[in-house]
């Protein structure tokens, strides 16, 4: 009878827990990539897509900085990495997301941007052959992990900014970043190519796919993940042992004995007495916690990948 | 199984506790409470001499109805978990299937144990009176220490010169201490930039001043001493007329400044750079990674928020006749944190 | 062969018969709560094994060397001996990854374990007469642990912990009148000094540990002496104790526990990985990751160190450097205040009896009130110790969750003991257990089939939770419910 409850919140604790789950799965289905088309005319994207904050000279608006000495490189990095175009206008935090445009459409953006005299840094090139990764750790952990974390997971910098993890960044996008300092990182041109290479092979090889020989990298942010996976551990393992292996009852009963009710009288023959609480209800409730747990460190281990 | 409970024997009579009957009959009330409150229906209760006078009331519930073959089960996947961490070993090792296997075995053990004694003991519930702790006597131990001719307080003298020493002898074996470090002598108030100097990096190549971009940041030492920890120094490039009057009085060149990386708070590497040149937000900041002390480039590293108390040094900047960087002094203040005596 | 004849040939010689009985007959409580300390024991036994391991693999010296090892993104990087031999033993070492890391984790348990049994202790008033001294030994545990911890931490040279070593360097260098001469002594030289490892190494494994068993002995000897605590219950007085003898069943269970607690700890070695050090890469003065924590034991005072605002102040021409305040001043106090604890109670409750029998935390509201406030003044702080990492979380200012933080560091402490001493307080006046006497009416039927409201805390609590399924059972019955008035003749419905 009373474990019913129990049951419902259980049912309900998992339904939320994989709605919680689902939510990045389905969020990033949201937005697909426009469909390709035979000849994109640049200026006419410009015009529907970024004229309206950038202004269709290119010289800014209150709500968009001028692109025009912004380079190449800089309009490629935020089309190709979907943290351009807004989903709306006005100043805002600029995240990665789905890209809106294919390669042809951003070419041909840039090319109207450079028609309208835009000018700054190209588009770089990237040879991986040969590259370096030890040098590109190096330079990696003396330049970058003061801000992207030494294991590429993304940092605070102030101002509410974050410097982004590097999962699924490719070596053309760090070369580009590298020479072009956007938002507020600072500009890197003075690393030359074979240094660009090496940083971008290190970022590939180790900050994307780390050696987790260890188990579980739980995040690879080191000891706030793994203090939180004690946590865990005290508060399941370490309490739950104890309370199986201990007493659970003595403490529930006062030194002094209670006083009870007279059993015969009035009070004769109380309708259904049961446990206060059943083993499944307890195993229940254990469950609940546990999943909201689970829940709690699936979400904020999807959050961290998904930036 | 002493009913008694006393011991019989008259050895050491003063450690033996004398248990009265109501101390008894208090114990067996309070055990029957006990015993209830517990929902255990005791086939045996009896009282057990402890051997040193003392005794205990011990209950034992009824026979457990569990069986052993869950136990024996447990014991059986311990060992053959056992057998193929070795197996698993032998061929070569896999890390995640030897700690399971390991850890598997261990714990399966650990739950036989558990359950050969939750499921196949009787439960037992035991109670005893405890022994007072201070256990008296106290006049007989100062009749021990103190026989008037065996003595030694009387010594006062030979008592006092073997504390001084006892004393001389501590204060002698702390000098070797002495050894562990040398004296700090000055060696945090300088670095080793001096005046001349050449920027290089990590690597040694010197630094002109167009290897440095607008909005760069590199770390550079003083030229051959690229493993001077106290002197690595951030070096960056502002647009010149945002700095401001002060800094620009401190040794820069065109836009190009030095600030020690050691911060001035616990001596982390000053290593984010945060750039915004947007206007009207448009910032030059250092960020320390560690505790996130917050400096403003344009105004001498001057402390915007966090822990830190003072700004980090600036280093004067020139340039050489071949147009590479050079320092034109040490800093004009002790890098890294605070110390007492700080100039 | 019986066993007392099996060591037949040891008590002809040595005696012992007397102590083994006392021993094996000593009554140990059931109460759940009193393994917590166990837990911290059995890690304590793992880590001595895992670690006498290790050293026969490590090698403590700061002398650089060129890594060839198996991990190939940093073969040819220049990296310390000690460096080195812990890449060695992880990747070349079979079975060596495994050990490390379970060591490790046994670290981080083993502190955890001390402190949720020294809040088990704090909140049952097991502190109290006679067991101050053993309070104050388990505190020294505690600091000898957390020592332990940062050594062992600190041992592999890797970024991390040397970002750590540096700032605990700067916190030394800090300490007025002596700071800079103390940490040259300490520490043998200038940042970053070449042999420090060797020390940290001694200190590691042999200073410590040996401090620590000879605590840990003197500890569970007092505890034999003194017996446990128990707690309250039927039956249970001042001055006696009741529980289960400790053979066969209790040290079954025992056993039992730790062999759960070192597979546990094998499966956490095996399965999560902790500090992958070839990730983080070696040390290098000029290069730091954001991100950087220490071991989770440290966080406090890594909060202490990031809140602390930017005061520094002449003295008589002593500087005084906000390090010190938030380094040594604040941990300093905090544990002073830990370890004076039995003499506060004493001070505050003008309570010096001796004391066996445990009290429920409700039992003293104000004393668990103040452990519930210092738990939440550690938290604040502990978090504040990764404000970077939860700033990229949620995408706010560092700035700004600094100064919430700073705030709560004063608000938290405060509410959450008010609330605590208010659920004590509602607690002992109800004098149920929440869990399983839910507050409501019991109804019972009577003999002429009435329904009649007992008060909650007047019924047995069996009968007392029985209330929900007759409430549901009969919800029109419940009728207008009332005040919980103890009213057995009143009739509340008929069928």
């Amino acid at each position: 009878m009373s474990a019913l409850p129990h049951l419902l919140a259980i049912a309900s604790s998992i339904a939320l827990t994989a709605g919680i789950t689902m939510i990045p799965l389905v969020a990033g289905h949201a937005a697909t990539p426009a469909q390709e088309r035979p000849v994109p005319d640049g200026a006419e994207l410009y015009g529907t897509t970024c004229a309206s904050c950038h202004a269709p000279d290119g010289r800014g608006t209150p709500d968009g900085p001028s692109l025009l000495d912004e380079g190449p490189a800089a309009v490629d990095w935020v089309l190709r990495t979907g943290r351009m175009p807004l989903s709306s206008p006005g100043v805002q935090a600029v995240a990665r997301s789905e890209p809106r445009f294919d390669s042809a459409q951003i070419d041909a953006i840039i090319s109207h941007l450079q028609s309208l005299g835009m000018e700054g840094p190209g588009i770089p090139t990237v040879d991986l052959s040969g590259a370096d990764v030890v040098r590109g750790g190096e330079i990696f952990r003396r330049n970058c992990a003061s801000c992207h974390q030494s294991v590429a997971q993304g940092g605070a910098v102030n101002g509410g900014r974050d410097a982004p993890d590097l999962q699924g960044v490719d070596a053309l996008t760090i070369a580009e970043v590298l020479k072009v300092g956007p938002g507020v990182m600072p500009n890197f041109s003075e690393l030359d190519d074979t240094e660009v290479a090496d940083v971008s092979a290190w970022v590939i090889q180790v900050g994307q796919e780390p050696d987790d020989r260890g188990g579980a990298g739980i995040g690879h942010i080191g000891p706030i993940a793994e203090g939180l996976a004690l946590l865990l551990v005290i508060a399941i393992g370490v309490l739950g042992l104890a309370r199986w292996i201990g007493d659970r009852t003595t403490d529930m009963v006062a030194s002094e004995p209670i006083e009870v009710a007279p059993a015969g009288g009035s009070h004769a023959g109380a309708v259904s007495v049961e446990e206060p609480r059943s083993w499944a209800a307890r195993l229940g409730s254990r469950l609940v916690a546990l999943a909201a747990v689970v829940a709690v460190v699936m979400d904020w281990v999807k959050t961290r990948r998904s930036r | 199984m002493n009913e008694s409970g006393v011991g019989s024997d008259g050895e050491r009579p003063d450690r033996r506790r004398r248990e009265e009957p109501d101390q008894h009959d208090q114990e067996r009330a309070d055990f029957e409470a006990a015993i209830r409150a517990a929902s255990l229906s005791p086939r045996d209760v009896r009282r057990l001499d402890n051997g040193d006078g003392s005794s205990q009331l011990l209950a034992i519930g009824e026979a457990p109805r569990g069986r052993p073959g869950l136990v024996a089960l447990l014991l059986v996947l311990a060992a053959a978990s056992a057998v193929g961490f070795a197996v698993v070993y032998v061929l070569g090792g896999q890390h995640q299937l030897q700690g399971v296997l390991l850890g598997g075995s261990l714990a399966l053990i650990g739950v036989a144990l558990v359950a050969w004694s939750k499921r196949l003991l009787p439960e037992t519930l035991s109670l005893e009176t405890r022994p007072p702790l201070d256990e008296g006597n106290h006049d007989a131990l100062d009749d021990d220490l103190a026989r008037s001719e065996l003595d030694v307080r009387g010594r006062r003298m030979l008592l006092r010169l073997l504390a001084g020493a006892g004393a001389a002898v501590a204060a002698a074996i702390a000098f070797p201490l002495r050894s562990l470090g040398p004296d700090p002598d000055g060696a945090l108030e300088h670095t080793s930039w001096r005046p001349g100097r050449r920027l290089v990096t990590a690597e040694g190549a010197p630094v002109h001043e167009d290897d440095i971009p607008m909005d760069g940041a590199l770390t550079v030492y003083p030229e051959a001493h690229t493993d001077a920890a106290d002197s690595q120094v951030m070096l960056v490039r502002v647009p010149g007329e945002l700095l401001s009057a002060a800094t620009v009085a401190g040794g820069v060149v065109d836009g190009r400044v030095a600030y020690s990386k050691v911060c001035s708070h616990a001596g982390c590497p000053v290593g984010q750079f945060r750039v915004d040149h947007r206007s009207p937000d448009t910032s030059y900041q250092l960020l320390c990674p560690c505790h996130q002390s917050l400096f403003d480039v344009l105004e001498g590293c001057r402390v915007l928020a966090g822990p830190a108390a003072t700004p980090l040094p600036q280093l004067p900047l020139a340039t050489d006749d071949d147009g590479y960087l050079i320092a034109t002094d040490d800093f004009p203040s002790p890098v890294g944190p605070s110390y007492w005596n700080e100039p | 062969m019986k066993l007392g004849q099996a060591v037949r040939p040891l008590t002809d010689r040595l005696g012992g018969t007397r102590f083994a009985r006392v021993t094996a007959n000593k009554i140990f409580p059931r109460h759940w709560s009193f393994v917590l300390g166990e837990v911290a024991l059995y890690s304590f036994l793992v880590l001595v094994a895992t670690g006498i391991y290790l050293t026969f693999f490590f090698v403590p010296s700061d002398s650089e060397v060129v890594y060839d090892g198996l991990y190939g993104p940093l073969v040819g990087t220049s990296v310390s001996e000690a460096y080195a031999s812990t890449m060695r033993l992880s990747f070349e070492a079979r079975a060596g990854l495994l050990i490390r890391q379970t060591h490790h984790w046994a670290a981080l348990l083993f502190i955890g374990s001390i402190m949720v049994h020294m809040a088990r202790v704090y909140f049952t008033g097991a502190f109290r007469r006679p067991r101050e001294l053993n309070w104050i030994i388990g505190m020294t545990l505690l600091l000898l642990a957390t020592g332990m911890g940062f050594t062992g931490y600190s041992l592999p040279g890797d970024l991390l912990s040397g970002t750590g070593l540096r700032i605990a360097y700067s916190v030394a260098e800090s300490i007025p009148l002596a700071g800079p001469w103390l940490t040259f002594l300490i520490f043998g030289g200038e940042w970053p000094v070449a042999g420090f490892t060797s020390r940290l190494y001694a200190l590691h494994i042999i200073v410590l540990p040996v401090v620590i068993l000879g605590l840990l002995t003197a500890h569970l000897m007092i505890l034999w002496r003194q017996k446990h605590t128990h707690m309250t219950g039927a039956g249970a007085r001042e001055h006696n104790i009741i529980g289960e003898r400790l053979w066969p069943a209790y040290a079954m269970k025992a056993g039992g526990l730790a062999l759960l607690v070192s597979g546990g700890l094998f499966l956490l070695g095996g399965l999560v990985q902790i500090n992958p050090v070839w990730l983080y890469g070696p040390y290098d003065p000029a290069s730091v990751s954001i991100a950087s924590q220490p071991d989770w034991y440290i966080g406090f005072l890594e909060g202490s160190l990031r809140l602390w605002p930017g005061w520094q102040f002449d003295i008589f021409g002593v500087r005084i450097a906000a390090l010190f305040w938030s380094g040594v001043v604040l941990p300093g106090l905090m544990f002073t205040i830990l370890y004076a604890v039995p003499y506060l109670h004493r001070r505050f409750t003008g309570d010096d009896e001796i004391h066996h029998l445990a009290q429920r935390p409700r039992q003293a509201p104000g004393r668990t009130a103040a452990g519930a406030a210092a738990i939440a003044f550690y938290l604040v702080l502990v978090v504040a110790g990764g404000q970077d990492v939860l700033a990229a979380h949620f995408s706010i200012s560092v700035d700004r969750l600094r100064s919430i933080l700073r705030v709560l560091v004063f608000v938290a402490p405060l509410v959450t003991g008010l609330v605590a001493y208010r659920l004590c307080r509602n607690l002992a006046d109800g004098a149920s257990h929440p869990e399983r006497n839910p507050v409501g009416n019991v109804l019972a039927r009577t003999e002429d089939g009435r329904y009649v409201a007992v008060h909650p805390s007047n019924a047995d609590p069996t009968a007392a939770a029985a209330d929900h399924a007759s409430a549901d059972r009969h919800p029109a019955d419940d009728g207008g419910s009332g005040p919980p008035a103890v009213d057995a003749d009143a009739p509340v419905g008929g069928p």
